[in-house]
């Protein structure tokens, strides 16, 4: 405990680890304040296809509604920034040469790793977790409370959960948006672990999660074929969360899948580090 | 010469028929007419229930406010959507000049003396879609009502409750079935770009605590309309 | 007493070897490194040192080979031995980013509990409290390595391994460091292992010391074993000095090889280089400087028989 609250304080008083933050506040204020002066045309465009057959009242671009469409992007933006911190916090003790001073202290290398990765896990959950939170008070301050209206994109699907609903099924979402992140984070510690600057995890996270994405979206059967066997394909089981029902099934198995890629990474970590001869 | 002559009668027997139908079915919807004529305004809660593949919500309520001709205004603290067609109840649309009218058939609904008839808008630019409409003509209530224009289609059953001297709906079961097509500008990036779909499905809308010409002003019909 | 005070071996490594790729950077070492020495692992720049340390210090698994510590297998007794053990190896590198006091508060912790007064305390034995909450980032190369030393001494330590200690300081700094390296034998009962590849400062502060060269331990021993059996050279500063060269030209056992700029450089047999110093001071010589003219490199042409490759 001693050593995760060390490996947090290290990580919390690096002006890297606010770059995230930052760079999340920024996107949130933008994309709200831009959302709030064109408030009009985002529900014409959202609404043009359904209120040829619905007369559709109330506040359907609510703090709820603008929560939820940042947090779509989730997957495109997070995993660049998780990597700032996730691809440095192995790596950058042999950049700086503190693993020397770090490694020869009687705690063993697997609870220094293990720190290391639960501090991970702190900083990955803070940044999604301050992304909710951030898109929630100010989605709320500008836009109001009200009903969810969630339309997937290609077919007719409207899910309408009532206002009451949504604190718990967005609590559930970012729980599951952080497990999600946490399988990138994982990638980028374990590059981090084999790397002895963060440039090369940050690069090579990215590069991972950018080709499985384009892999995954490209109109071929034969790519369309080996989407499920990309772990990009489930980054966004949080949005199951916002179905009715939920679709516990499929957040299980989902989660699952993250999951295992996480454990399996963290364990390849592990194993790297214990065994790394600290050369630098 | 005697071939002409049998020509014209027939013509003229003919299209005093026509004239006479129309005449005879045009007096279904002046009684219809007749019978609301004296609605002014009305304000209803309505409930409406939902059972529609893709279509998940919980029973929406609002309030409705109805003006004739077709002044029409929904009001809901919470999030509301309410079929477009059939789902506000307006006896004014029904007028005899509007329409080429054909009687289907006579028959009876609930044990009572009805006719199915077949409405054609007379401008197509001002309205596109025809009606079936099935009018109890004991009481003068439209019973039931098809209509269709384009890709819409969309059936509706009317039940009727009695307020102040009114017969207005205090249930319409409607049977929907509309064409959906995505708008592009919700695509994300390496979403194709979806087929046109068919919508398919049942609302239910009850309607409560009906206020009858209670003298709603115009003004709050008015709503600010949306940049586009 | 004192003899088996001495013999108490706190360091042992058993045919400790490592191998990249097909090089061997250290092969077959065997030290022993006894309670209260300053030890000195001699040897010149890649001859394997840091190798050595890196493996005692757990940064490099070994190839083949074992360590002992305080009698205990250092690797099945990881977490026990490492937490009497300290040190740094090369540079002193910190959190730049945190304050001195938060550094040591960190690592300091990673061994036992430490307090804040002890923090303080330590800050002010290597001269840093007043620096103590400024973030290491502003630190000069001196006070980054009497940091270094104030978090070994923080964990209190039975013993301390200084991989190059003195590089790249000035020679304020060099002598700074020295002093509190003997302080700390002295004042604390220290066990000290340090490795440098300057040979005057394996003389100025070592008791035992062993010379590695290519990997390989070519000798262990006390410095006055390793160093007093050959003639040395010497460079003389003194007043008057005329007087001083014609008293030597009348000693058979030494030998001016040179006369310039103010001093002479003279060779002297072995172990006779305080009675020359005794000699000129008891004959009115002021001697105000007596230095060995040795370099590592004859050193180990000598230790070696002339095989080394520095």
């Amino acid at each position: 405990m001693k050593l995760v609250w060390f490996e947090t304080v290290k990580t919390f008083s690096r002006w890297r680890t606010y770059i995230g933050f930052s760079v999340i506040a920024l996107i949130v204020i933008i994309t709200e304040v831009v959302m709030r002066l064109s408030a009009d045309e985002i529900l014409y465009r959202m609404l043009r296809s359904l209120e040829k057959d619905f007369l559709i009242s109330g506040n359907v671009l609510n703090g709820w509604f603008v929560t939820a469409f940042i947090m779509n992007s989730l997957h495109i933006h997070m995993p660049f920034l998780i990597t700032l911190v996730a691809g440095d916090v192995v790596s950058s003790e042999a950049t700086s040469g503190t693993v020397r001073l770090l490694l020869i202290r009687p705690p063993s290398r697997s609870r220094i790793i293990t720190a290391k990765y639960i501090t991970t896990f702190f900083y990955t959950a803070g940044l999604v977790l301050f992304l909710g939170l951030l898109c929630i008070l100010l989605g709320l301050t500008l836009f109001g409370s009200g009903d969810l209206i969630i339309h997937h994109y290609g077919r007719f699907g409207i899910i309408y959960i009532e206002e009451a609903e949504i604190p718990i099924r967005m609590l559930f979402a970012f729980i599951a948006a952080i497990w999600s992140m946490m399988a990138v984070a994982s990638i980028a510690f374990l590059l981090s672990t084999l790397a002895e600057n963060s440039v090369g995890p940050i690069i090579g996270t990215m590069a991972v999660v950018v080709v499985f994405l384009v892999i995954g979206n490209f109109p071929l059967d034969f790519f369309r074929s080996l989407k499920p066997y990309l772990f990009t394909t489930y980054l966004t089981f949080w949005q199951r969360f916002l179905d009715d029902p939920i679709p516990w099934q499929q957040i299980g198995s989902s989660a699952a899948i993250l999951g295992l890629h996480s454990i399996l990474l963290f364990l390849i970590a592990l194993g790297v580090y214990t065994r790394k001869d600290i050369k630098s | 010469m005697k071939k002409r002559v049998w020509f014209i009668w027939f013509l003229l027997l003919f299209s005093a028929g026509w004239a006479f139908a129309q005449d005879d079915t045009a007096r279904y919807l002046d009684a219809l007419e007749r019978k609301y004529s004296a609605l002014k305004d009305y304000t209803v809660d309505v409930k409406v229930h939902f059972d529609m593949e893709g279509f998940n919500a919980p029973d929406m309520q609002a309030r409705l406010y109805f003006k004739p001709p077709d002044k029409m205004k929904v009001e809901s603290k919470k999030v509301f959507f309410f079929p477009k067609e059939g789902g506000i109840f307006n006896p004014f649309v029904f007028k005899k000049e509007a329409f080429d009218i054909r009687l289907l058939e006579e028959t009876t609904y609930d044990n009572r003396k009805a006719v199915k008839l077949k409405l054609y808008p007379k401008d197509t630019k001002k309205m596109k879609q025809s009606f079936v409409l099935i009018l109890d003509i004991e009481s003068h209530q439209i019973r039931e009502f098809h209509t269709s224009s384009d890709e819409r289609e969309v059936k509706g059953v009317i039940d009727y409750g009695k307020f102040k001297e009114f017969d207005l709906p205090t249930r319409i079961e409607l049977h929907l079935d509309l064409p959906f097509k995505e708008s592009f500008e919700m695509r994300e990036f390496g979403q194709p770009a979806p087929a046109p779909q068919r919508v398919t499905g049942k609302a239910e809308i009850s309607y409560s605590n009906y206020r009858v010409n209670s003298g709603l002003r115009d003004d709050i019909f008015e709503s600010p309309k949306r940049k586009k | 007493m004192e003899e088996t005070f001495q013999r108490e071996i706190v360091l042992r490594t058993l045919g400790l070897s490592k191998k990249f790729g097909k090089r061997w950077a250290a092969r077959n070492l065997n030290l022993e490194v006894h309670r209260g020495d300053i030890f000195c692992f001699l040897g010149p720049n890649g001859a394997g040192k840091s190798t050595a340390i890196r493996m005692i210090l757990t940064l490099l698994r070994p190839t083949s080979g074992s360590i002992e510590m305080f009698g205990k297998d250092l690797h099945q007794n990881r977490q026990d031995v490492l937490s009497r053990v300290c040190g740094i190896v090369e540079k002193p590198d910190f959190y730049l980013y945190l304050s001195a006091y938060k550094n040591l508060q960190i690592l300091g912790s990673m061994n036992r509990s430490v307090r804040s007064d002890e923090i303080m305390e330590i800050l002010d034995v290597v001269g840093l409290k007043s620096r103590a909450f400024e973030k290491v980032r502003t630190f000069s190369h001196g006070m980054k390595q009497r940091l270094g030393i104030a978090q070994a001494l923080l964990t209190k330590p039975e013993l301390i391994i200084l991989d190059e200690p003195t590089t790249g300081l000035d020679p304020q700094g060099m002598k700074e460091i020295r002093e509190l390296i003997k302080r700390l034998s002295h004042e604390r009962s220290m066990t000290i292992f340090l490795s440098s590849h300057l040979l005057s400062e394996v003389e100025l502060v070592a008791t035992r010391m062993a010379v590695i060269n290519k990997g390989e331990l070519i000798a262990q021993g006390t410095v006055s074993e390793l160093l007093g059996k050959e003639a040395t050279d010497y460079t003389l500063q003194v007043f008057p000095f005329h007087s001083a060269l014609e008293l030597m030209g009348s000693l058979t056992w030494v030998k001016v090889l040179s006369v310039g700029n103010g001093a002479m450089e003279v060779r002297v047999e072995p172990g006779q280089a305080p009675e020359l110093n005794k000699y000129l001071v008891t004959h009115g010589i002021s001697v105000s400087s007596f230095s060995p003219h040795r370099s590592l490199e004859d050193f180990f042409l000598k230790v070696t028989g002339g095989k080394s490759e520095i």
